[in-house]
């Protein structure tokens, strides 16, 4: 009897040693050798080429990066044998150990490093300035002829951490007042031009039935839910005073003084015209509860038109192909007549891409590496980065590049998004090179729609610039903002569904205040003085 | 008399509470399938109800195109099953040490267990110490250093304390049997219930893990099922929420797709789980323990 | 001291054996749970990742004395607590009574049924269950919106109302997970003795004294386990379901602890913050476990250590 308990207890006990000395004797794989996804695919290792190990973070729809031609073609040329590590999802919750760990990689490339990090762990990340003055022409060019992006790239110490980029075909503005053609014809108005004009406008949609299916099921005005890009605060503009920066936080500036927009008396008074819509049904009941699926769904659905106005990206994101055509855009509503209204735009948000690309100090080649980054910023890798590789997804044509259409039953988009790095790339496309490469159409429209909004965008000395804070301001920020940003959102829709703001504003203003509103506003106009050069 | 009637107004009751148990916990389960199959926008604005409208399988094949998939069931199943049996291996001896009220170590060892379920060093320390085992990117990461839920243990603990009679240990070591000998040969077989439920709680958590790959594993060849669908998932959720910043254009029918994913996603990651029940449900019957008690 | 050595020595030569069953889990969690506890410092120090990950300036309860002061903090608490607490009174009880109520279905096969369709709802994951809730309970589009309708009334807008929102967290909660819940009481009840019934049918009890008088009993032990281990989650409100389930109309009582730390994690990497918040957090928990484990000691002698 006893001798099987002993024989039982020292398996287990082998079984546990056995397994722990699993882990410890490292015979695991590492990544990038062999089995991984071939760093050697579809390239020639040279002997002398310096091998880097680069987690890309990139949309969840990119196809991985070995297998992208551009990207191997530069890898050969430039002489660099790169392991990618590709993270597709789940970045933000994986972020801060690999940064703690110290686990990091070479470099980091796509949409995984901000502002926040690279100050928190100032260990990290290299100093970029001396390694693009000696071997970064590309990037130097773009630093020299779009002196924004250095600005943009650089920190609150005067040290440049991450490179930024400029993408081809974008709007100066995120979106766009959208208004359905169709129903104004047949309903035989005017589109209107003033608040008071909108509104009988939304009237007639909700109460004379557009859609002709008999039911009030109209619904005339709706716009996205949480406080981001595409909601009525854009139309703060119509005051002529203001526009906000799709900063999402609802900021924005006027004559060198920093603005918060949710103290500003306009926006007392859109709120009250917006309740005055909410409150006689004109606007989404649902308007603050309903997800952003149901608020795509709303404008799409099969069976018939249901939205008058909303706000968004473009006409065709918002109402699908087959009711895209009904829709038009609406230009910027004045309070009142004689009031010249503003919309909102900021291309350095548009335009630009900022912290791209990063190296660690952990790097060992960190010439070759900014060799090899720098490599992306020459003009042809820049017309690929957006759109795709030569001769799959786009064609030179002399010195023209042209959009190849989509293959494989993707759409441009999802094609667009599969070949290259697009909105996560690194690219100089200059104002120049941007004429020449000739977009698909849906993108060509988007950008004149724009275009009938430039004479309403408020000047650029009104935007605020993207801001550098130091660690300790920023820390400070985020938690005045989110506190502050709480109660802007309960009560700009509260106010807008009850109404009251009249009453209420008072105490209001008492909250953001002992919420540590002034010294948020003090930190911002401090940086944005700085910035300023005063 | 009243006795019967009694019985009979009691079965009525039983029979009641399982037609609402049905409906309502069966029609958002059945929405979820329908859902699966219909036009998004359709199911968005409510106008899906008993059976599905615009019919699509476009959900499926975008989640059954990524080849990924394929090599995260496999993974998810090694995982599954391999970390079933080492944590059962791991926790059901523990479990029974813990039960026994004559071991001295006992109230040491609960607090000693208990205590990790509320003090943790946090995920980069933990992830730091996995690193110096060099469990990172491995197997094993899946399988080793999370082996042990200390829940799983109580409750198991719980069971044996209850339903093993301490007549039962008496007579064994009158025959001479040692405790480990009562462990297998005893406890084991009296204690299939609660064998079938951790072993059930077990496998579902492995087969659900997806923050523990994402965190520790680099590499597709390694990642289980989750990790495929959530990629798949957040492909078609980019602009799910506005995305600040990015702005991207979006054709119609890219929103169109992520919804219809989303319920997909539900159905490809959860039916091999849900036949599993099934399955082990006859160790729930009553009277397991009949004839082991009389013999 | 000698005899007590002895004794010691004497139970581990008696017991040797429970002691190497035990081993196995106390080596992993050894390693692996005790091994990672140095980094709960990292509350009390200034996070400085160029010094380590522990090497920062020791700066003491900062980070705790910032957030107790913090402007939040006092609804922070209230809704995390309440969300919980609500969530515990209501959801307990549930799974026991559904267990008990499973058991007594005499046919196998819908007995079968019933129970694997109650815990189906356990794997839909959060992001489609929230989806779901917006979808049903959409005053204008949603099943909820059209029986109010039916019934002449006006539908009310459950997602965007305070009051509603503790209730629909805490009910599709318990719509959820109470099959899978009642799996551990099923197993309990099988486990009990037919005898027991055969002897109650002889003193002539009916089917729900029977309930009563045996299946009850036989639960309370497992119920108490688990009760004790609930408590320890009095504070534990997960991130995902709250935060896709807020929107402006809720924020009132939808910001819990869990959002807060993540928004501020969005603009500024607060390690040391979000650390002290989180052990802050436990340590609630905690106190609250040992406060309920040690009344279960003294009552019913039942607990954990």
């Amino acid at each position: 009897m006893r001798k099987k308990s002993i024989l039982i207890s020292t398996v287990l006990t082998l079984l546990i040693l056995a397994t722990i000395l699993a882990g410890c004797s490292g015979t695991n794989s590492v990544p990038g050798n062999g089995d991984a996804k071939g760093s050697t695919k579809g390239q020639d290792v040279s002997s002398e080429s310096v091998s880097l190990r680069v987690i890309a973070i990139t949309h969840a729809w990119t196809k991985d990066l070995d297998e992208i031609p551009m990207f191997n073609k530069l890898n050969e040329e430039i002489g660099v044998n790169i392991t990618w590590e590709q993270v597709r999802s789940g970045w933000d919750e994986k972020k801060n150990t690999v940064l703690a760990s110290g686990d990091v990689p070479d470099a980091f490339i796509g949409w995984g490093i901000n502002d926040s990090d690279i100050s928190t762990f100032s260990n990290v990340f290299l100093p970029l300035n001396g390694l693009i003055d000696s071997h970064a022409p590309n990037i130097t060019r773009m630093f020299k002829e779009q002196p924004d992006t250095k600005a943009l790239a650089t920190a609150n110490d005067g040290n440049i951490y991450g490179l930024p980029s400029i993408i081809p075909h974008r709007p100066n503005s995120f979106n766009i007042h959208s208004i359905n053609g169709a129903w104004l014809d047949e309903l035989g108005l005017e589109t209107p031009t003033t608040f008071d004009e909108f509104y009988n406008v939304l009237k007639a949609f909700k109460e004379q039935d557009p859609n002709k299916n008999s039911k009030q099921d109209e619904i005339p005005f709706d716009w996205a839910p949480e406080r981001g890009l595409f909601t009525a605060m854009s139309m703060i503009g119509a005051y002529g005073n203001y526009a906000e920066d799709f900063s999402g936080d609802w900021t924005s500036a006027k004559d060198g003084k920093f603005v918060f927009l949710p103290e500003t008396e306009d926006y007392k008074k859109l709120v009250s015209y917006l309740h005055k819509l909410y409150s006689e049904g004109l606007i989404n009941q649902e308007v603050f509860t309903q997800d952003y699926s149901q608020f795509q769904a709303k404008s799409k659905d099969p069976d018939y038109q249901i939205v008058g106005s909303t706000m968004g990206w473009s006409l065709e994101d918002r109402f699908g192909p087959e009711y895209a055509k009904d829709y038009e855009v609406l230009l910027p509503l004045a309070a009142e007549k004689g009031i010249d209204p503003i919309w909102p735009a900021h291309p350095a948000r548009t335009k630009y891409l900022n912290n791209v690309a990063q190296i660690t100090t952990k790097n060992k080649n960190p010439e070759t590496t900014i060799k090899w980054l720098d490599g992306f910023y020459t003009e042809e890798m820049s017309a690929q980065g957006y759109y795709g590789s030569l001769d799959l997804c786009l064609e030179k044509q002399g010195d023209k590049y042209i959009v190849l259409p989509p293959q494989d039953g993707m759409g441009a988009d999802e094609w667009k998004w599969t070949n290259a790095l697009v909105d996560a790339g690194l690219m100089y496309v200059s104002p120049e090179l941007d004429k020449r490469i000739i977009a698909p159409e849906s993108i060509t429209q988007r950008v004149d729609h724009d275009a009938l909004y430039e004479p309403y965008f408020p000047k650029s000395a009104d935007m605020l610039p993207i801001l550098k804070f130091s660690k300790d301001d920023m820390n400070e920020i985020s938690i005045i903002k989110t506190d502050i940003l709480k109660m802007v959102d309960i009560k700009w829709a509260q106010w807008i569904i009850e109404g009251n703001v009249d009453a209420e504003w008072e105490s209001y203003l008492n909250q953001l205040e002992s919420m540590g509103l002034s010294r948020m506003k003090e930190i911002y106009q401090g940086y944005y003085d700085k910035y300023l050069g005063k | 008399m009243k006795q019967r009637n009694n019985d009979f107004v009691f079965s009525f009751l039983i029979i009641l509470i399982c037609i609402i148990i049905v409906v309502v916990v069966i029609y958002p389960v059945y929405f979820v399938f329908i859902a699966s199959v219909s036009n998004p926008s359709s199911v968005a604005n409510g106008n899906v109800w008993l059976y599905p409208k615009g019919f699509t399988l476009m959900g499926y094949k975008e989640i059954m195109k990524d080849s990924r998939i394929w090599v995260g069931y496999k993974n998810t199943l090694i995982y599954a099953i391999g970390g079933m049996l080492i944590s059962m291996l791991f926790t059901m001896p523990a479990a029974y040490a813990l039960s026994r009220k004559d071991f001295k170590a006992r109230g040491f060892l609960m607090l000693f267990f208990t205590f990790t379920m509320f003090f943790n060093g946090g995920l980069i320390p933990t992830y730091l110490t996995v690193k110096n085992f060099h469990l990172d990117n491995t197997i094993w990461v899946m399988l080793i250093p999370f082996s042990v839920n200390v829940y799983n243990i109580i409750i198991s603990r719980t069971f044996f304390q209850n339903n093993i009679p301490g007549e039962l240990l008496e007579a064994a070591k009158l025959d001479g049997c040692s405790n480990i000998q009562f462990f297998v040969k005893v406890v084991l077989p009296l204690s299939k219930a609660i064998l079938a439920v951790i072993s059930l709680y077990y496998i579902v958590g492995y087969w659900n893990e997806y923050f523990k790959a994402l965190m520790y594993l680099r590499e597709d060849r390694l990642y289980p099922l989750q990790m495929v669908l959530r990629d798949i998932l957040t492909r078609n959720q980019a602009y799910a929420s506005g995305q600040l910043g990015s702005g991207a254009s979006a054709e119609g029918s890219v929103q169109q797709k992520a919804d219809l994913v989303k319920y997909g996603v539900i159905v490809v990651s959860t039916l091999p789980i849900i036949v599993i029940y099934p399955l082990i449900q006859k160790y729930f019957d009553k009277g397991v323990m009949i004839g082991s008690l009389k013999g | 001291m000698y005899t007590h050595y002895k004794k010691v020595v004497k139970h581990i030569k008696d017991y040797y054996e429970l002691y190497i069953l035990v081993l196995p889990a106390v080596i992993i969690i050894l390693l692996f749970n005790y091994i990672p506890m140095y980094g709960v410092q990292i509350a009390f120090r200034e996070f400085d990742p160029s010094k380590g990950f522990v090497g920062g300036e020791f700066v003491g309860l900062k980070y705790f004395t910032k957030f107790i002061n913090s402007f939040q903090f006092t609804d922070l608490i209230k809704n995390t607590f309440f969300l919980s607490f609500y969530s515990i009174l209501a959801g307990f009880p549930v799974p026991i009574i559904l267990a008990l109520f499973i058991n007594q279905i005499k046919k196998a096969k819908a007995k079968k049924f019933i129970q694997t369709v109650s815990y189906m709802p356990h794997f839909i994951s959060v992001i489609v269950l929230v989806g779901m809730l917006s979808i049903f309970l959409s005053p204008s589009s949603g099943i909820v919106g059209h029986v109010y309708r039916s019934f002449g009334l006006d539908p009310i807008n459950f997602m965007g109302a305070t009051k509603y929102f503790r209730s629909i967290y805490v009910l599709s909660d318990i719509w959820q997970h109470s099959g899978w819940n009642s799996i551990i009481y099923i197993a309990a009840l099988s486990a009990i003795d037919p005898t027991l019934y055969e002897a109650a049918e002889v003193d002539g009890a009916n089917r729900w004294q029977k309930l009563i008088m045996i299946d009850i009993p036989s639960l309370v032990p497992t119920i108490i386990i688990l009760l004790i281990l609930n408590s320890g989650n009095i504070m534990n409100i997960g991130f995902e379901k709250v935060y896709l389930m807020q929107n402006s109309m809720n924020l009132p009582v939808s910001e819990v602890i869990s959002t807060y730390v993540y928004k501020i994690g969005i603009m500024s990497n607060q390690i040391s913050y979000a650390s002290a918040i989180g052990l802050f957090n436990t340590m609630i928990n905690f106190v609250f476990l040992v406060f309920v484990n040690f009344i279960s000691k003294k009552t019913s002698d039942i607990s954990l250590w």
